[in-house]
């Protein structure tokens, strides 16, 4: 019995002990809100580290730092398309340099292919803010090669399992000057040498153009000519700018080709083109609507204007439910129509509807028998500015999917 | 029960006793303990893209989580047993807490620091981040400044807003910069030596005469030809960087709530709302290492007001600001699978235009629908009990002190005044009838002639009827957080047993009226003979 009482006194005291180690714990334990606070503060403390950007944020502020993400900085740059539609997906650098003559001269210069072996080189130089911005000026020089062009013979009625192929090489130095006296309007000349090159692509599962068509029916099958190039043009532009959701524009453009070397195809070249644009909905919808025309006309007998810079219909940016360089004559006037949307900031939709022809006779400009196209596109836009275009076009003659940079007005 | 056993049941009990309690003896706090220092904060540069990309398409921070059906909250942090936030590096109670008269409300953070009349304003860089231009100024004190402008097709409008914001958010209790309205003609500003400018073409040169003057030409000038600028009194200290809507900074001691549990953050939704800042995003804020009694440490800002109301600062807001997100997956697929025939409501809305306002929608506004530009960590995580103490905020400014407030924006056409005073009432008032029905919405409680006494807010401000109460007390064991109900005790005359309990004694009264889901449950403590709340917590 008296062990038992002592193994019990024995365990008694130990509870105490512990009792009075929690007693004088609790001392150190916090008895206050605020201290409650600081304790946690203090034990922060222990493990402070440096405050560090996310290793994803890091890579975007460097490229920014390097200003490889802003355009207007000089830099070297991928240059992506270009080249004529059909020529296969182009790439290659673009050297960009903003900074000549104190900031007013830019310098550009890129060189592009595809693997169907189109080439383009160009040089350009730009002003910047002359007088305002009210003045400016460009000398574009550019060699292009194109090796895949598409034709199916002259006129309205060119059957689709015409399709035909052609290379066409140019080389051209062109200069612009133009005014800007008030905002929306624009003044401009333009003088330039043209050197053409037409002769049989690089394509076997179509038949060469040289091949298959004549040179009555499509002037210049066979000649090389070079051009002395001057024009005018004018613009109104009220569009809102840069979503163009409301407003319009009112252009017209005069080229004029003289026919240097073999005086047979000198022509001149007139094209106009009117947009308007309608919103509603706080511009989350708009209607877009455009009408453009070109006509051509030759001076002097034995004049005919080349047909691969005759005006064509068919492609990206007209009739859509066609393809590319579809119809050639001398003459052509299309209306498109785009019901957009928004779907959300960097995303509108569309609906359209296009309708054109080409013509031999200026006469035949009218609104009959139009060749129909309508179809749907994805607009991916950044600050209202759209930067790329996914449209499918459909028409009596099937389906086209294009894949494009910019709206196509 | 053997004494081995008492003995152990009581070194159990033992812990509870010392370590578990709901109420400390210094609750409510008022204001935080003073800070630890900080050493070694260091500036780190935040990606706006990232910013927007992060919160668009990831969800950073701890969110509210849903397990196995059920949803589980997070409750707000930095907020005291009464519900309010203690005054601390990122708040101060003004507005709510204290009378404010409407000439101090208007005044916000100006403390006479305006650019000096007198001298010359010496350019010593020019403004190439963000949207707006503008140029870092040193006035004949000495004194720095970042000055902006308004765009060339909106005159008064981004100044006006970012005088208007500067205001709230000061009142609200957030820190700002001081803001200043100017007038100036070309001839008061000089370049300094060695003034340089990164153009937009990314090159470093001298800043030219040719630079200020070709920014200046699309500033708007008032009728004696001088050009309006909001001159923005450098914050002081040694400025950081932004700090982020979600975790904590990992070299500040102090900083130890997620910020996206922060009820100052949280509730920074209603007053976001409120104001139509859409632009409430991390690139908007700002931290500074300040000192304090020879303490360093890190304050942390509210900047850029510039896009509230109906300004978008370089032009005016669309129709979309405040009301979705650029990027909202829902909304998305139903504008496209209804090819756009599904038009929402804030696109069939009305909208008042004015060149000095930007684009403001008047008279529809849903508080719980508002959206900024990306989802911000903090909103999407606000509670009922956060945005109530928001709202509470906001219906404390009276029409005289928002008159006030406007009238410092300076805008030279009275309607465009009138306009924006009638858009702020309304949106309180509505901010008020919204949040106040989320919850039981009873406050001011007060210990008052042996009663129980509070205000309901959805009344006092005219939102609701008279209502019943139903009241139960109890007594409340502060260690375990047990109750024991005082049977029999109804009616808001305080019980005997808490009328004449002894020091240290607490008590609840759980109070609801007919919604038996929203309740308010009040703490009171015997402290030196007299009855304090100490406590509120509320459900809904």
């Amino acid at each position: 019995m008296g062990s038992a009482r002592r193994a019990r006194g024995a365990h008694l005291c130990a509870l105490l002990i512990f009792l009075c180690g929690c007693c004088s714990a609790n001392a150190q334990e916090v008895d206050s809100r605020a201290e409650m606070l600081l304790r946690a503060r203090r034990e922060k403390a222990q493990r402070l580290a440096p405050e560090k950007p996310y290793p994803a944020e890091r890579a975007l502020e460097r490229l920014e730092e390097l200003g490889l993400l802003d355009p207007n900085r000089r830099t070297v740059w991928p240059r992506i398309g270009g080249l004529p539609t059909g020529q296969g997906f182009a790439i290659g650098p673009q050297y960009y340099n903003p900074r000549l003559a104190d900031g007013h001269l830019t310098f550009r210069t890129s060189l592009a292919g595809s693997i169907s072996q189109a080439w383009l080189a160009d040089v350009q130089l730009t002003t910047r803010r002359i007088a305002g911005d009210h003045v400016f000026a460009d000398v574009l020089v550019s060699h292009s090669n194109a090796p895949r062009m598409d034709y199916y013979g002259p006129g309205p009625d060119s059957d689709r399992n015409s399709r035909t192929s052609y290379r066409l090489e140019t080389n051209s130095a062109s200069g612009t000057f133009g005014v800007r006296p008030f905002s929306p309007l624009t003044l401009g000349i333009t003088a330039g040498y043209l050197t053409t090159n037409s002769g049989p692509g690089n394509r076997d599962d179509f038949s060469q153009t040289q091949e298959i068509f004549d040179p009555v029916r499509t002037p210049g099958l066979l000649d090389q000519s070079d051009f002395l190039v001057t024009g005018a043009f004018a613009q109104f532009d009220y569009k809102d700018y840069p979503s163009a959701r409301n407003g319009g524009l009112v252009a017209a453009r005069l080229t004029n080709y003289d026919d240097h070397t073999l005086d047979r195809h000198s022509f001149r070249r007139v094209d106009f083109e009117v947009q308007q644009y309608f919103s509603f909905f706080q511009d989350r919808r708009v209607i877009a609507l455009r009408a453009r025309s070109t006509m051509t006309f030759t001076s002097g007998a034995g004049q005919s204007v080349p047909f691969y810079l005759q005006p064509y219909l068919g492609g990206s940016d007209d009739l859509r439910g066609f393809r590319s360089y579809r119809f050639y004559d001398d003459h052509h006037i299309v209306v498109n129509a785009e019901y957009r949307w928004e779907a959300f900031a960097g995303l509108d939709m569309a609906l359209f509807f296009d309708a054109g022809k080409v013509v031999p006779k200026r006469s035949q400009i009218n609104f009959h028998d139009l060749e129909a196209a309508a179809g749907f596109g994805f607009r991916f836009n950044a600050r209202n500015s759209v930067f790329m275009r996914i449209d499918v076009g459909f028409s009596h003659e099937g389906m086209r999917l294009w894949f494009k940079f910019a709206n196509p007005f | 029960m053997k004494p081995m056993k008492k003995l152990i049941a009581l070194a159990l009990l033992v812990p509870l006793f010392l370590f578990g309690r709901k109420f400390y003896d210094d609750d409510p706090l008022q204001k935080e303990p003073p800070p630890l220092p900080v050493d070694n904060a260091v500036p780190r540069k935040m990606n706006d893209f990232f910013d927007v990309v992060m919160n668009t398409l990831g969800h950073p921070g701890e969110r509210h989580n849903q397990a196995s059906g059920e949803q589980r909250f997070i409750s707000a942090g930095a907020v005291n047993t009464l519900g309010e936030v203690p005054d601390s590096a990122w708040f101060t109670n003004r507005i709510g807490s204290r009378a404010m008269t409407g000439e101090e409300v208007a005044r916000g953070p100006r403390n006479g620091n305006a650019p000096s009349a007198e001298g010359p304003w010496v350019i010593t860089a020019a403004k190439t981040e963000g949207v707006t231009p503008g140029f870092f100024i040193k006035d004949s004190a000495g004194r720095r400044y970042l000055l902006k402008f308004d765009p060339p097709d909106h005159p008064e409008m981004a100044t006006g807003a970012e005088m208007v914001g500067t205001a709230v958010f000061h009142s609200l209790g957030y820190n700002v910069p001081e803001n200043y309205l100017v007038a100036f003609t070309r001839g008061r500003l000089v370049i300094g030596q060695d003034t340089i400018i990164t153009d937009d073409t990314g090159r470093e040169r001298p800043l030219k005469e040719s630079d200020v003057d070709r920014a200046l030409r699309r500033v708007p000038r008032d009728e004696q030809g001088r050009y309006r600028g909001l001159a923005s009194f450098f914050i002081p200290g040694k400025l950081l960087d932004e700090f982020r809507y979600h975790g904590t900074r990992a070299d500040d001691p102090n900083d130890i709530v997620r910020h996206e549990h922060r009820r100052d953050l949280r509730g920074l939704f209603v007053f976001a709302a409120w104001v139509n800042h859409n632009d409430s995003r991390a690139i908007n804020t700002k931290d500074s290492l300040v000192e304090e009694d020879g303490v360093q440490f890190i304050q942390h800002y509210l900047i850029d007001f510039g896009a509230t109301l109906g300004s978008a600062s370089v032009l005016s807001n669309s129709a979309r600001d405040g009301n979705t997100y650029f990027f909202d997956a829902k909304q998305t697929v139903a504008q496209i699978l209804s090819l756009g025939l599904y038009v929402p409501a804030w696109a069939r809305s009305t909208y008042v235009k004015h060149p000095a306002l930007g684009l403001i929608e008047y008279p529809r506004f849903e508080p719980e629908a508002w959206k900024p530009n990306y989802p911000n960590p903090a909103f999407v995580n606000r509670l009922p009990d956060d945005t109530y103490w928001a709202a509470k905020k906001v219906m404390s400014f009276t029409d005289e002190q928002i008159r006030a407030i406007v009238k410092e924006a300076q805008y030279s056409d009275p309607d465009a005044e009138k306009w924006i005073i009638t858009y702020l009432t309304h949106r309180r008032d509505i901010i008020g009838q919204t949040y106040f029905s989320k919850l039981l919405p009873l406050d001011a409680f007060q210990v008052d002639g042996g009663k129980l006494a509070f205000e309901d807010l959805q009344i006092k401000y005219g939102f609701g009827k008279e209502r019943n109460y139903q009241v139960a007390w109890s007594r409340f064991d502060n260690s375990t957080e047990a109750l024991t109900p005082l049977q029999g005790e109804s009616g808001f005359t305080l019980p005997a047993a808490v009328a004449h309990g002894e020091n240290g004694a607490y008590f609840a009264a759980l109070i609801h009226a007919e919604d038996k889901a929203k309740t308010v449950t009040v703490y009171l403590r015997k402290k030196q003979d007299k009855l304090e709340v100490v406590g509120i917590d509320r459900t809904w």
